[in-house]
């Protein structure tokens, strides 16, 4: 994990633990983070979902974040295929 | 075209729609994916709706239409109807059928499931709707807060698009995951589900549904939120491997179907035969593929008016006659021309060629009356709490059409009773047995002879001889020192006696309306043998003729009057020489056949005419071959073979043994068919 | 000569029987039943049926059982004379034939001269009576054909032929 001005980078592969300190993290600076990116660690895949439900949950209390995928709405996650997000009909 | 005959017309689909839809809705169970065969359903209901209300018959569309409502909705969602529903569906189909007869007969009432079913379909259709309109909104109030961005996703890939990434000898399965909200409690996590996958398959895709957050909840990271995902995997290993993955897991959290089989060399994927459910295989390269069960397949059909189709046969038959009378006629025979004899003879042919051609006309595929009975199995099943695997075989076994309608009850009554009776009461029951839980029925049909038969086989309980013979016997149907065979023992629960047999299960299950279902084979010359053996198993075998008119016949002479023998029992005819014939205990006489030793029977005592004095080898012996063996007929002579058009004797000598009927031969006179069956 | 079966459902008026001899005993049968009566002719023998079934005959392409009414009504029978004839009804969609004497002419009787068949004596089975119409001087015996050639008479026949020829 590593900010940089108003960049957050996030490490694919963190774990649950992990996760739980970056809300926490988040939610403090949550003023002055524009942007989220997903690094992609030596592996490239995720260990928890956790990570991306909170994604979701941080573009809810700031509609106006950027986070990574979400434009496209998938992903490709190397050896997990490619991981893409549905809203419903 | 009158608008009557338009009413009729419209009237007729119907009911094929309707019990297209019965067949459907069935094969829909087991493929609950394939979304083509819903579309299809959904056809029909629609074009049963258009034409309901253009002839006004109100109620009918009335219901139809809300039924079409939920098939709307089921073949444009994601989700797929359940056991539930699709009990639903059938009920529906059951109610379409009766509302339609009171439409048209103009009868006040309403059929009694009426009310209920529909409120069912629209409280359904409340319940389906509703989670739509919450996510809906939910959406929209995201949308509203974004000021630049919007929430485009890009298209999301269709199902087939992932055939093209198989590689050689891979299936296609899909992971349909719930996950319930602690999993991470619990030590899971989706990520560890694709790392354990990847040791038995590759992942191609996943599919995952946004969560939804509520104002009000606080947001706790160990609550897993994500619980809808779908993956899409490759693998050259089974469904069981799939599903080991997620062993650990409670059983409505993951379900593992299959997609697409391996392909075999260049060839397209062949349809899964036995329980594995399929998706519709939309690219257009694979429909040739597809199995057969579900939507239309496209041949020539021609619609015939069956009247017109049975006009045809008679003066078919009036035609066979009269050639017959042709070629007897003693002055053409005296002509001794050879250009006569030769034009007479193309005639005969050419006669027996259009004969076969119009017969064949008339065969048509069990499989429709097999298809049916699906719906039957699958009714009984439930109402009696036994699961049942039914297994067809021989479907493609060709049928004269109008012995389906004969056939159609009797095989549904003989279903339900082994089903009812046959199949033990519990999968425990069975399991002490050493059997699957499953109760298997097996529905057979092929050609013999010249007759069509269809076994239904149970590997229930089998029938208690003892009983059933005990049971007669005290209700009169045999006497004390009666001696009967194990064929005719069983057969004894086919006797209007037992059909009123008060403690089913004192017999081991069957005996309610099996006289019905003999009469009704016997109706069209048929007949129903039993076989059972106690605690592996029952079989039922319907014999049918293939059909009710024209035969190859070979005339035969005893007594001065003349017989017919279907050709297709005979296997050959020969004058025996003396030294072959065996005569044991003064009376029973025996034939030296070759390798094979056949017991002589003398038609002369079977048909209880004047007994000829004449030993064996100054007859004719024809070989026949029952159902119960080889045996040889002992006539006078042979004297000729033709084709002959079956007539019943009426009513009155139907039951006449060892006749089946009689043919009118070309100088007017009646020659008896003889019933090969009841001879030996 | 065939006959108009339309009048059938009507039970008013149309009391038209056609008479026919059986010995010296005249019987009849309601007009609308009949459908043609022929000359005596050549019957095939069916093996194995009871003995007033004397076989069954081709009538323009249809095989007809054809009984001998005297066997049936326990009277001797007796070789073709010169009026015997075969009347050939119709009874449930199926044609029966059956042999009488002679053949005499189609009455009319009106109802007060139908009553109910006495309920012993007489050559017969009284079941097979429906009526007893009087007629000129005559007692005519109006017979039951359904009670004669009926489903239930014939598998209780069937079951005693069946059970004769076990026996047998």
């Amino acid at each position: 994990m590593y900010i940089d001005g108003d960049v957050l980078e996030l490490d694919i592969e963190m774990d649950l633990e992990e996760v739980k300190s970056l809300k926490t993290f988040v939610q403090d600076r949550l003023n002055y983070i524009e942007e989220i990116v997903l690094l992609h660690g030596k592996d490239g895949v995720p260990t928890t979902s956790a990570l991306f439900a909170l994604l979701f949950w941080v573009k809810r209390q700031k509609p106006s974040i950027k986070i990574d995928f979400f434009e496209t709405m998938n992903l490709e996650l190397e050896s997990f295929g490619t991981m893409y997000w549905i809203a419903h009909e | 075209m009158s608008r009557e005959k338009l009413r009729q017309i419209f009237i007729e689909e119907a009911n094929e729609i309707i019990e297209k839809m019965d067949v459907d809705i069935v094969n829909y169970e087991e493929e609950a994916s394939n979304k083509e065969l819903l579309n299809e359903i959904f056809r029909g209901v629609h074009t049963l709706k258009g034409s309901a209300n253009a002839f006004n018959f109100s109620r009918l569309g009335e219901f139809v239409h809300h039924f079409e409502d939920i098939l709307d909705f089921f073949r444009n969602a994601e989700a797929i109807p359940n056991s539930e529903h699709v009990d639903l569906f059938l009920e529906s189909v059951s109610v379409i059928k009766e509302t339609l007869g009171c439409d048209v007969e103009e009868r006040a009432e309403l059929p009694l499931m009426y009310e209920v079913c529909l409120q069912k379909i629209q409280a359904l259709l409340v319940n389906l709707k509703e989670p739509k309109i919450v996510l809906e909104s939910g959406v929209n109030d995201v949308t509203l807060e974004f000021d630049n961005e919007h929430f485009c996703a890009s298209p999301v890939p269709e199902e087939s698009s992932f055939f093209a990434q198989l590689h050689e000898n891979e299936a296609l399965f899909k992971v349909v995951l719930t996950l319930d909200s602690d999993i991470y409690l619990r030590g899971f996590d989706h990520f560890l589900f694709f790392k354990n996958l990847l040791h038995v398959s590759r992942i191609l895709a996943s599919f995952w549904k946004t969560p939804t957050f509520l104002e009000s909840e606080e947001f706790d990271v160990e609550h897993n939120c994500l619980q809808n995902v779908t993956l899409y995997v490759a693998t050259t290993q089974g469904k069981e491997d799939i599903e080991d993955v997620f062993a650990f897991l409670e059983e409505e959290e993951f379900h593992v179907e299959a997609i697409a089989l391996p392909r075999s060399d260049s060839k397209e994927r062949e349809s899964v035969k036995v329980d594995e459910p399929l998706i519709a295989e939309s690219s257009s390269a694979k429909e040739e593929s597809k199995s057969i069960k579900s939507s239309v397949v496209s041949k020539n059909f021609l619609k015939i008016d069956a009247q017109k189709l049975d006009e045809l046969f008679d003066s078919i038959g009036e035609l066979v006659i009269a050639q017959n009378c042709l070629g007897e006629n003693a002055k053409i025979k005296a002509v001794q021309d050879a250009e006569v004899s030769k034009t007479i003879e193309n005639l005969s042919k050419i006669t027996r060629l259009i004969q076969n051609r119009v017969m064949g006309l008339r065969m048509v595929p069990i499989r429709d009356t097999f298809e049916k009975m699906k719906r039957v199995v699958r009714d009984s099943s439930k109402k009696v709490n036994k699961p049942i695997h039914l297994s067809l075989e021989g479907e493609e076994t060709e049928i004269d059409k109008t012995m389906v309608e004969a056939l159609s009850d009797p095989l549904v009554h003989i279903i339900r009773n082994a089903i009812d009776h046959g199949i033990e009461s519990s999968p425990e029951e069975r399991k002490k047995a050493g059997k699957s839980e499953e109760g298997n029925v097996t529905l057979r049909a092929y050609h013999r002879g010249g007759s069509i038969i269809i076994e239904v086989r149970d590997d229930g309980r089998g029938i208690n001889k003892a009983k059933v013979y005990q049971k007669a016997l005290e209700r009169g149907i045999v006497e004390k020192d009666e001696l009967l065979s194990d064929a005719q023992i069983y057969g004894l629960i086919m006797q209007p006696g037992f059909s009123t047999a008060d403690t089913i299960s004192d017999i081991s299950g069957r005996g309610v309306g099996l006289d019905v279902v003999r009469t009704a084979i016997e109706g069209v010359r048929g007949k129903v043998d039993i076989s059972s053996q106690e605690g592996i198993g029952t079989t039922f075998s319907i014999v049918l003729p293939l059909t009710l008119a024209i035969i190859d016949g070979m005339l035969v002479r005893s007594n001065e009057k003349i017989f017919i023998i279907p050709t297709l029992s005979i296997t050959e005819s020969f004058r025996p020489l003396e030294q072959n014939v065996h005569i044991a205990g003064g009376k029973e006489e025996f034939v030296q056949l070759r390798s094979e030793l056949l017991p002589i029977v003398r038609l002369s005592r079977v048909l209880e005419l004047d007994e000829s004095s004449l030993m064996p080898w100054e007859c004719t012996l024809v070989c026949i071959e029952n159902g119960k063996g080889k045996f040889a007929l002992l006539v006078d002579e042979l004297v000729g073979r033709q084709q002959v058009v079956i007539k019943t004797l009426g009513s009155f000598l139907s039951k006449t043994e060892g006749v089946s009927g009689g043919a009118v031969m070309g100088n007017g006179e009646i020659a008896l068919i003889l019933n090969v069956e009841e001879l030996y | 000569m065939e006959i108009d079966t339309r009048s059938r459902q009507s039970k008013v008026a149309s009391n038209r029987f056609l008479t026919f001899y059986l010995e010296d005993e005249v019987y009849g049968v309601h007009i609308s039943d009949v459908k043609e009566i022929i000359a005596m002719m050549k019957t095939t023998p069916v093996p194995k049926t009871p003995k007033f079934i004397q076989g069954v005959m081709n009538l323009r392409g249809n095989i007809i059982p054809v009984v001998d009414m005297r066997l049936k009504f326990d009277m001797p029978s007796i070789p073709p004379q010169m009026y015997t004839a075969i009347v050939i009804i119709k009874l449930d969609e199926k044609q029966i034939g059956f042999i009488v004497d002679k053949v005499e002419e189609v009455i009319n009787v009106d109802d007060e001269h139908l009553s109910l068949p006495p309920e012993f004596g007489g050559h017969i089975d009284t079941k097979f009576i429906k009526n007893m119409a009087q007629y000129k001087q005559k007692v005519v015996m109006i017979l039951d054909l359904l009670a004669l050639f009926g489903d239930e008479e014939l598998s209780m026949v069937q079951n005693l032929s069946k059970t004769a020829s076990d026996k047998g």
